[in-house]
């Protein structure tokens, strides 16, 4: 689970070094994959079934709040990044980068959101198509502070 | 979503007394069919079965104005550790 202050850490290497953070989420990251175990959950407050209102569910995927959630996200996360030649960080284990010549490319995951950023742009541009091939994912956007929290 | 209700219930029974609270459940319900993430069974004895339970939140854009009445059904009381469910507490819904 990424922590707070390495979060902070990027933005003060983005700042000290200059360069724009880039932000994307994953549409329902958690539902993403399916789990191993089984799992079964009560009917939704107000939507049982009428017929069979003693029935429960099974899942087949991960439901938020499931331990197994956060986790299986992560697992196949990790393992793309590593496939497209990331490094992860010995310290903070959701911290990836990738050196390509001088530039850098840092990776953040943050749960369901991704924090990036780079010396070059296009390797910003190209980390974000390459996601959005592999994942149901948002469009980039550059990462600003929402106005409530000016 | 032309119209927003603004007050995020704290119960279910509060959220169906606004139709797009309503709604936003029942989006949520459709999202779980498209993406095949449950099947109905029969509850047998000595199965452990999770509570569930709906949490309402508005989802602001970045004017600080809500866009966006989201309904989601989340698992009680599965996820033991603390750090999962508190580390992200503004951006769960504003990301």
């Amino acid at each position: 689970m990424a922590r707070l202050e390495a979060i902070r850490i990027l933005l003060a290497i983005a700042s000290m070094l200059d360069f724009k953070l880039f932000q994307m989420d994953v549409n329902s990251a958690f539902l993403n994959r399916y789990i191993k175990e089984e799992v079964f959950v009560e009917q939704p407050p107000g939507f049982q079934d009428f017929e069979f209102s003693n029935h429960v569910y099974k899942l087949k995927k991960a439901l938020y709040g499931l331990k197994q959630a956060p986790r299986s996200w992560y697992e196949r996360l990790s393992q793309f990044l590593i496939k497209c030649e990331f490094h992860r960080g010995n310290v903070d284990s959701t911290l990836f980068f990738k050196k390509s010549n001088k530039d850098i490319l840092f990776v953040q995951i943050y749960v369901d959101d991704i924090v990036f950023g780079s010396t070059n742009l296009f390797l910003c541009k190209e980390f974000s198509t390459n996601m959005q091939q592999e994942f149901e994912m948002s469009m980039m956007e550059e990462l600003v502070r929402p106005e409530k929290f000016k | 979503m032309a119209f927003v209700f603004k007050i995020e219930p704290k119960t279910v029974d509060d959220a169906f007394k606004d139709e797009n609270w309503y709604l936003a459940m029942q989006d949520e319900l459709n999202q779980f069919k498209r993406n095949e993430v449950w099947d109905l069974v029969p509850q047998h004895q000595n199965q452990q079965v999770i509570g569930t339970k709906w949490v309402f939140r508005n989802k602001l854009n970045d004017s600080g104005c809500i866009v966006k009445n989201k309904a989601r059904l989340v698992v009680k009381g599965y996820s033991k550790k603390r750090e999962l469910t508190m580390i992200k507490p503004m951006h769960l819904w504003l990301g």
